[in-house]
């Protein structure tokens, strides 16, 4: 049950609901510490925005254990999974043990878990500043919300001051249709913090019905795209590996010329996303800040790109902030 | 490069409710239509209450299923409990409520419109419509592609300049986290079009495991639900219950000591927010003596522990909503996740487009939704259909669709838009419709499938189980004329079972069940020995159809009679907040305005010819003056 004291306390408050900031929360709160999660939109909790699939990273450890199968990414993964049959028209090289997931089934799901964690609280709000205050941390929401905890973990994804754009088109935006982060990327660098811009792709999605799959799949060795379902109740596909920030027209003109896309429709364009990471050297290995103790980075701010990379490095910082409260 | 065809014939500008029920019957009607919204994941986001339905919203989702619209399907398939409301009330203010897993529902609704043939959703944020002199030819998106149509229906919700409130931040956005449509109102005024601005404000959500629930009123569902469409079974479902709690005095001293933090009181929101849905803040400063208020607490769906305040709708800061909200009963301890927040956006000045939602000065453009002033999914959706339908029926050369006051609640709601002036968003309830013993949430089928064949939205054999339960209904309304009891101590022994008087003279059974008192099953297996061969949906029409013959005729002849008010003179002091037959809204106007006459009072936006019956009514008892 819920710790009803203190509502506006926490041992360890994690900003941002993507995989990252999801995998920090339920690590946090499992290793003991209280914990918030605060989300833009808390509708929006455990979207992967990119692809749609994770490759089956067993290998993957941090802390120096094995940490795949605590992973929450994982673990909806299995239960959200459209399995490889349905996606016949992927490349063989790189498909071995990749989970295609179902989109919104996987957020609905992750969201679920998180929820349920008893130790786990969820906030809608948009966070414009962290201070720090006697060895405890404020974290200041639009709405004049003000929490108090003993570590910050900061998970903000694409978010911060950051643009979409395709063709001669941009427009500030974490993601198509959301709202960017502004004024929290002001605070960090007035702190001493130091960002870089940096670019990223998310491919098209196109119309089902419109695709020739068989013509398609006839020709698959003619290209390098795959074209992966969005989920099984939706005809939306996510063409992976058609990284552009072409304008729509081009982008529909490209996809036209491969064999059994003749006549698609996209549902979506491609974009590129500009959004600023941290410079390198300000954290430590425990991804912990060398300036502000108690302040940790983990997921995309951190230049990482994958999710099973962003997910593990969300589970070490979650795990590492809670220690960090027990001292 | 090669040039792409960018060609539809009905395109369509946002893919909430009246963007998908504007798209599904253009696509149905075997028109190329475009869906484009700025988000296609928040496809069908139903932003506020996680509920279908309601007192007069029943009726135009029924009306709308009728039609062959997908409100009541998709409402049906998503639904967490459905209820029907007045139950123990006469037919014409029943109506049906169904709580709604909204992500469920977002999903339902997308499958459709993407396995609809004629159909494309697209993502696209559009920046200008296009005309060539005063017909539309297309729309252009901020990203750059142009689109060609001969119709365009918009249908943008509250993304037009959308500003978001909590206390005294604010920011621009269309729905929480979600950014604006920033340029097409300037396209719009451009062009010639009044705009305005409305406002209009959602509960906070709290977190479903801080509730204390036994502390709560249980709200379940009906047992043995009714389907919300004709044309699905009903479906068997988990009952998920609904609480039901009060405010108390606690909340309104907190809420009247912070009251200068209220956005309507501090000068954040100076537009116009709905008087029908009242922020709990309005509600405080307008009933002082009210000791409570309800609050419902409803599921936003299975998967979630966020839970929604029906009642308790607010934007103060969000600080002071948390104190609001914990000192309500079984709330001491409620966490509030999403804080509550009101949304300002432009709306088009309704009186701008034609029955059809065509506007007047642009040909082919039509406007649907909350950018025509009102509130609600279900009013959003009804003109949703009647633009998509009219939009189709135009570019095929046919006759418009015009719904009329006489004919159905969706009728009654494009009059009242283009004839009233809008002080705040409109949403319709009962007491708007002044034929409602005729527009009934359980005759729409029969009221209006008509329509869905002629359009081709719904097929021959679901007409043809609608013209066989009529054909059935006038049969047994005839046998029930035809059949006459003689009296007889064996019969007047049965009619004293029923608690019903005796006969002293040959009596019918339609005479007979005219007797409030007595119900068609007594009559049927008492009278007729055979029993009767129709099922129980024929018989409860049978029912209504002769037991409110008489009230329905007596309602017209009311109408008629409102013609002598103009020279009725009413009382300067009188508080009309006291006449609790009227609705909210017009008691709030009445007691604004004081009229003069009652011909004054019935022409202020928001006083219904319903809401001047109960004036005569309640005038007649306290001053024994009569019209």
């Amino acid at each position: 049950m819920i710790n009803k004291k203190d509502k506006q306390e926490y041992d360890v408050v994690v900003i941002g609901g993507g995989i990252s900031g999801c995998e920090a929360s339920y690590a946090s709160s499992a290793n003991g510490a209280r914990t918030l999660l605060i989300s833009i939109n808390t509708d929006s909790i455990g979207y992967m925005a990119f692809e749609n699939y994770i490759l089956n990273a067993k290998g993957i450890a941090a802390a120096g254990k094995n940490i795949w199968d605590d992973l929450i990414i994982k673990n909806a993964a299995r239960k959200n999974g459209i399995g490889l049959n349905n996606i016949k028209s992927t490349k063989k090289d790189n498909t071995s043990g990749m989970i295609v997931i179902d989109r919104k089934r996987q957020m609905i799901n992750i969201k679920e878990i998180i929820e349920n964690h008893e130790n786990i609280e969820t906030r809608q709000g948009l966070v414009v500043d962290i201070i720090s205050k006697d060895g405890i941390y404020h974290t200041l929401i639009n709405d004049g919300t003000v929490y108090k905890s003993k570590a910050i973990i900061l998970a903000p994804g694409t978010f911060l001051d950051s643009k979409i754009f395709w063709g001669p088109y941009n427009i500030a935006a974490g993601r198509p249709g959301e709202i960017a982060s502004r004024r929290l990327l002001r605070n960090l660098i007035r702190i001493g913090f130091k960002f870089k811009e940096v670019e990223l792709y998310c491919g098209p999605r196109i119309d089902g019905r419109t695709l020739d799959l068989k013509k398609y799949i006839r020709n698959r060795e003619s290209h390098k795209l795959n074209i992966i379902p969005e989920g099984k109740e939706t005809n939306e596909f996510y063409i992976d590996g058609f990284k552009t920030a072409n304008s729509e027209e081009e982008q529909l003109s490209n996809l036209r010329e491969i064999k059994g896309l003749e006549s698609v429709i996209m549902t979506r364009p491609g974009y590129g996303i500009k959004y600023n990471v941290l410079s390198p050297l300000q954290i430590n290995k425990n991804l912990e800040s060398k300036k502000f103790p108690g302040l940790f980075f983990c997921g995309r701010i951190s230049g990482l790109l994958e999710y099973e990379y962003t997910a593990a490095q969300g589970y070490l910082a979650g795990l590492n902030a809670a220690k960090k409260t027990k001292k | 490069m090669k040039r792409i065809e960018n060609s539809y014939e009905i395109i369509i500008v946002g893919a909430g409710h009246a963007g998908c029920e504007a798209a599904l019957a253009s696509a149905r009607m075997g028109l190329k239509t475009l869906l484009l919204t700025i988000n296609i994941d928040k496809t069908a986001l139903m932003p506020c209450n996680p509920a279908i339905g309601g007192l007069g919203k029943s009726q135009l989702v029924r009306e709308l299923d009728a039609m062959g619209g997908q409100m009541g399907r998709a409402a049906n398939r998503t639904l967490l409990q459905i209820k029907t409301l007045n139950s123990s009330k006469g037919p014409a203010v029943q109506a049906l409520r169904a709580q709604i897993d909204k992500k469920e529902y977002e999903i339902e609704m997308k499958r459709v419109l993407e396995n609809t043939e004629n159909l494309i959703l697209k993502q696209g944020t559009v920046e200008k419509i296009i005309v060539e002199g005063k017909e539309i030819t297309g729309v252009a998106l901020e990203s750059g592609p142009v689109f060609q149509s001969k119709a365009v229906i918009i249908a943008t919700g509250t993304f037009l300049r959308g500003r978001i409130i909590i206390g005294d931040k604010d920011y621009n956005a269309g729905r929480m986290g979600e950014y604006p449509s920033m340029k097409l109102t300037g396209s719009l005024k451009a062009i010639g079009f009044k705009t305005d601005r409305f406002q209009t404000a959602t509960p906070p959500r709290i977190d479903r495991r801080t509730i204390d629930f036994k502390r709560l009123r249980l709200q379940e569902g009906d047992d043995k639900p009714v389907s919300f469409s004709f044309w699905d079974a009903e479906k068997i479902h988990e009952n998920i219950p609904c609480y039901l709690t009060y405010t108390n005095k606690n909340t309104h001293k907190t809420i009247a000591e912070n009251i200068e933090y209220s956005p309507i009181k501090s000068g954040m929101v100076d537009t116009h927010g709905p008087r029908h849905c009242p922020s709990i803040d309005r509600k405080v400063i307008n009933f002082p003596d009210k000791t409570r208020h309800p609050i419902f607490i409803e599921p936003e769906g299975r998967n979630t522990t966020e839970t929604y305040l029906q009642g308790l709708t607010t934007s103060m800061p969000a600080g002071i909503q948390q104190k609001i909200v914990n000192t309500v009963e079984g709330l001491e301890d409620a966490r509030i996740i999403k804080p509550g927040y009101a949304v300002e956006y432009d709306y088009i000045l309704p009186d701008q487009l034609n029955f059809t939602m065509e506007s007047k000065i642009i040909q082919g453009l039509y406007f649907a939704g909350q950018v025509n002033g009102t509130s609600g999914y279900e009013e959003a959706a009804a003109q949703g259909f009647v633009a998509g339908v009219n939009a189709s029926l135009k570019i095929n050369d046919k006759e418009p669709l015009i719904l009329t006051r006489d004919n159905s609640y969706i009728g009654v709601l494009i009059d009242d838009l283009l004839t009233k002036e809008l002080f705040e968003p409109y949403r319709m309830y009962t007491s708007r419709a002044e034929y409602r013993l005729v527009l009934r949430s359980d005759n729409a089928d029969r009221r209006l499938s008509e329509i869905g064949l002629k359009t081709g939205l719904i097929s021959e054999e679901m007409y043809g189980s609608v013209k066989k339960r009529q054909k059935e209904i006038n049969e047994v309304i005839e046998q029930f004329k035809y059949k006459k009891i003689n009296p007889g101590s064996k019969v007047n022994k049965m009619l004293l079972n029923m608690n019903t008087s005796t006969i002293d003279g040959p009596t019918t059974l339609h005479q007979l069940l005219k007797r409030p008192e007595v119900g068609i099953d007594a009559l049927i297996s008492s009278f007729l020995k055979k029993g009767i061969a129709h099922d129980k949906k024929v018989l409860k029409q049978v029912e209504i159809e002769i037991k409110y013959k008489g009230y329905i005729n007596r309602q017209l002849s009311e109408i008629k009679k409102l013609s002598g008010i103009e020279k009725y003179i009413l009382p300067q002091e009188f508080d009309y907040f006291s006449i609790s037959g009227l609705t909210y809204e017009a008691r709030e106007k009445l007691n604004k305005v004081k009229p003069n006459t009652l011909g004054q009072a019935s022409r202020i936006a928001g006083v219904s010819p319903a809401d001047i019956s109960v004036l005569i009514m309640v005038l007649k008892q306290r001053t024994g003056k009569t019209l």
